[in-house]
C-alpha cells in the first residue's frame, strides 16, 4: 500500500500540501486520503443529527408498530392505514398539492431567476427583497392576511365586482385554489435561490454561441440554459417537494375545514384524540413516499440532463 | 373566615418559602410557568391570576401560550421526565383526557380555601383540578346584517340564512359541542351522533364556511365571510366590542357551558401552584376576569358580573339553570370516531 492512504499524523493542509507536491499517477489516491480526513468534518452534524433526528425517527418507528391499546407489537397500523381508501385519497391529495405547488414555483421561478442574472444589481435587489419578503412574517400572520385578501369580502373580490368581471363574490378562500396560491408565494424564494445559483455558474458565451450557431434565443435557453441549470431545478423541487407535502398552518387556515391533507391527519391524531400509534403510521408513511418521490424525481432528472456536467454541481 | 386564615397562611408561607430560597440560591426568583389560549385569555390570565399572585409571592410566573390538547399531548409525551408547564389551563374534554392518562396531580383541596364557594355544578367530580372560568357555546350573529334574530339551533336551517352559516370541525371543543348540540336538538345524544351528522349535512347548503379552529371562525365572522356560526360567549363580545354588530344568543334548547380548568402537573413546586389554583377562584382574580374585555363566568358564588353579560355569561344559579349538561366521560371515549367521520363526510 501507499504511503497516502496511511492514517498519519498529517494535518488536511499536510495532506493537501503533499497532493499538491505529487506527480501525477499517485494525485488520485492522495485524493483518497485526503476525502478520508474530510469526512470528519461531518462529525459534529452527524453527532447532531442522531440525537435530534434520528433518535425520534426510530421513536416513530417504535410507536408505529405498537398495538393501539398497548400490548404487543404489530403491522396492524399499516394494514388498516393503507386499506382505507379515505387514507389513500387524502395522501393523493397532498402528493397532488406538492406536485402542483412545486410546478407553480418552477413555471414562476425559472423567468425570474433568468432575469436575475441579466440586471443590474439594484434589480437584483429588488427582486430578493420582494420575493424573500413573505418569509420574514409568520405563518399565522400570513395566513390571516390571506383570508382578507381571498375573502367573499376580501379585496380581490371587491376588485372583480367593481371591474364588473362577476356578480357574485368568487369562492376563493378555503378552497384548494387559495391554498395552492398561499403555499406557492410563500415557498417561491427556495426555488428561486437554487435556480439563481445553477443559472448563475453558467458560462454566458454558451448561449451566445448557440444564437451565432443558428438557434433563436427561446431555443438557444431551452436547450442549452435549462439543462444546464437542472441541478438548481432539482434542489429547488426537492425543497418545494418537502416544504408543501409537510405544510400544516397553511392548509388549516386558508383551506379551513373544507379539505385533510396528510400533516392535519397527524396532528389530529397525535394532539387531538392522543392515538399516537395511528400518528406515527400516518407520519411514516408519509415519509417513506416523500422520499420515494424524491428519489424518483432527481433519478428521472438526472437522466434528462443530457449534455450537463457530471455530478450537479450545485444540486 | 378560617378559609381566609388558612389561604394568609398558605401565601405567606409560600412567599416565605420563596424568600428562603432566594437567599439560598443568591437572587434565584422562583418561577411557575402555566400555560395560556390566545385571544381574551392571554391578557386575562396575567392580569387576573398571574399578576396579583406575583404580587403576593414575589415568584415570577411565565405563561406560555399553548392549547389544551397540545399541552395534555405535551405533558404525557414528557413523560417522566419534566412537564413543560407547572399549572395547566385546559378544557372539560383534554381535562378529562389528562385525568386518564394521569398526568395531572391528585389536590389536596383543603390548600385550596377558595374552592368551598365554587358552584355546587362546577365542583370537581375528582379532586385534580379546579375550574377558573365558564364559558358558554350558545349562537352568534351579526345584527346589523340579518334582520331576524335566531332563537334556537333550528334557526341555522332557515333559508334567510343560506350560504352564511359558519362551522367549526369537531377537533375543536367547539365543533364537537356543536355537533353533540344539533345531534341533541334532533333527538341523539352522546351515544348516538348520527341524528348531528344528518343535521350537519342537511345544513350544508346554508354553509358558507368551515374553519379548523375557533380562533379562526372569530376571523370569519369579523371578516363577514359568515354570519352566524354557533360560537363562545367571549369570542362573540370581543366581536361585539369592535362594532361589528356581532350578538350572542342562547338557544332555546339551552347554552352548554364549558369550563377552563387549572391544574397541576408533576413538575414540582407544589405550594406555589396550589397558591396560583387559589388565587384564580379568589374573589379579586374572578371579579377581573368577568370584566371586560375577558368576559369569563365566574365559577365563584357572590361574584358581580357587568349587566351586559347577564343572560350572556352564567353568573347567578338561575342562569346556570338555562345551561344544559353535556357528558364528556361519554364524548371522548367516540371523539376520535366523531373526528374520523367528519374528516370522510362533511364536505363544503
Amino acid at each position: 500500500m501507499d504511503q497516502s492512504l496511511e492514517p498519519g499524523d498529517q494535518g488536511l493542509n499536510g495532506v493537501a500540501a503533499a497532493e499538491v507536491a505529487r506527480s501525477a499517477p499517485s494525485l488520485r489516491r492522495g485524493r483518497v486520503a485526503s476525502r478520508l480526513r474530510l469526512w470528519q468534518l461531518a462529525l459534529p452534524a452527524t453527532l447532531f443529527l442522531s440525537v435530534y433526528f434520528f433518535a425520534p425517527l426510530l421513536m416513530l418507528f417504535w410507536w408505529s408498530v405498537r398495538a393501539p391499546e398497548g400490548g404487543g407489537l404489530t403491522l396492524g397500523n399499516f394494514r388498516s392505514l393503507l386499506g382505507d381508501p379515505f387514507f389513500l385519497q387524502t395522501l393523493w391529495l397532498s402528493l397532488r398539492l406538492s406536485f402542483e405547488v412545486t410546478a407553480i414555483t418552477l413555471a414562476l421561478g425559472f423567468p425570474l431567476a433568468y432575469l436575475y442574472t441579466k440586471v443590474g444589481p439594484g434589480a437584483r435587489l429588488a427582486i430578493l427583497f420582494v420575493t424573500l419578503l413573505p418569509l420574514l412574517t409568520s405563518a399565522v400572520v400570513r395566513s390571516f392576511g390571506w383570508i382578507v385578501l381571498l375573502g367573499k369580502q376580501g379585496l380581490i373580490n371587491h376588485g372583480l365586482m367593481a371591474m364588473g368581471l362577476t356578480d357574485a363574490p368568487i369562492k376563493l378562500l378555503f378552497s384548494l385554489e387559495g391554498v395552492r396560491v398561499a403555499l406557492a408565494q410563500v415557498q417561491l424564494p427556495f426555488m428561486l435561490l437554487p435556480l439563481i445559483n445553477a443559472l448563475e455558474q453558467l458560462d454566458p458565451s454558451l448561449e451566445a454561441a448557440a444564437v451565432s450557431l443558428g438557434a433563436s434565443r427561446f431555443q438557444a435557453v431551452l436547450r442549452v440554459t435549462v439543462p444546464l441549470a437542472m441541478p438548481g431545478v432539482v434542489a429547488g423541487a426537492i425543497l418545494n417537494f418537502a416544504l408543501t407535502i409537510s405544510a400544516f398552518i397553511t392548509p388549516a387556515m386558508v383551506g379551513g375545514g373544507s379539505f385533510i391533507v396528510m400533516p392535519t391527519l397527524v396532528y389530529q391524531s397525535a394532539i387531538v384524540t392522543l392515538q399516537w400509534p395511528r400518528a406515527a403510521t400516518t407520519a411514516l408513511i408519509l415519509l417513506v413516499v416523500a422520499m420515494a418521490v424524491v428519489w424518483t424525481g432527481t433519478a428521472v432528472a438526472r437522466r434528462w440532463q443530457y449534455g450537463a456536467r457530471p455530478g450537479g454541481a450545485n444540486a | 373566615m378560617s378559609g381566609m386564615t388558612r389561604r394568609q397562611i398558605l401565601i405567606g408561607g409560600a412567599a416565605g418559602t420563596a424568600t428562603l430560597a432566594a437567599g439560598r440560591a443568591w437572587g434565584q426568583q422562583k418561577e411557575l410557568v402555566a400555560n395560556t389560549y390566545g385571544g381574551g385569555w392571554e391578557q386575562g390570565h396575567r392580569q387576573a391570576i398571574a399578576e396579583p399572585i406575583e404580587k403576593k409571592t414575589g415568584a415570577k410566573v411565565i405563561l406560555i401560550s399553548m392549547l389544551a390538547n397540545e399541552l395534555v399531548a405535551r405533558v404525557k409525551a414528557a413523560g417522566g421526565s419534566k412537564p413543560p408547564v407547572d399549572v395547566a389551563l385546559v378544557d372539560d374534554g383534554p381535562f378529562l383526557t389528562a385525568i386518564k392518562e394521569e398526568v395531572f396531580l391528585k389536590l389536596p383541596m383543603d390548600k385550596i380555601p377558595n374552592a368551598a364557594k365554587l358552584y355546587p355544578q362546577y365542583k370537581p367530580k375528582e379532586p385534580y383540578g379546579v375550574p377558573v372560568a365558564a364559558s358558554v357555546i350558545g349562537i352568534a350573529y351579526n345584527a346589523k346584517k340579518l334582520k331576524t334574530a335566531p332563537t334556537s339551533w333550528e334557526d341555522l336551517w332557515k333559508p334567510e340564512y343560506k350560504g352564511k352559516v359558519g362551522l367549526c370541525t369537531p377537533a375543536s371543543t367547539l365543533g364537537t359541542v356543536a355537533l353533540l348540540s344539533f345531534a341533541k336538538a334532533k333527538g341523539g345524544g352522546e351515544t348516538r351522533i348520527e341524528p348531528g351528522f344528518d343535521a350537519v349535512k342537511s345544513l350544508l347548503p346554508s354553509v358558507g364556511s368551515i374553519a379548523s379552529s375557533p380562533a379562526a371562525l372569530q376571523t370569519l365572522l369579523e371578516r363577514g365571510e359568515v354570519d352566524i356560526a354557533p360560537m363562545w360567549h367571549a369570542n362573540t363580545l370581543i366581536l361585539k366590542g369592535k362594532g361589528t354588530g356581532m350578538e350572542f344568543v342562547l338557544p332555546k334548547e339551552g347554552g352548554i357551558a364549558g369550563l377552563a380548568w387549572l391544574a397541576i402537573t408533576k413538575a414540582g413546586n407544589l405550594d406555589l401552584a396550589l397558591a396560583y389554583l387559589n388565587q384564580g377562584l379568589s374573589p379579586e382574580s374572578q371579579t377581573l376576569l368577568a370584566t371586560p374585555p375577558f368576559f369569563f363566568g365566574p365559577t365563584v358564588q357572590g361574584i358581580k358580573v357587568e349587566p351586559q353579560l347577564r343572560g350572556v355569561v352564567p353568573a347567578v344559579p338561575e342562569d346556570l339553570a338555562r345551561l344544559i349538561q353535556i357528558d364528556w366521560t361519554k364524548i371522548n371515549p367516540v371523539r376520535p370516531e366523531w373526528i374520523n367521520r367528519w374528516n370522510r363526510e362533511i364536505k363544503v
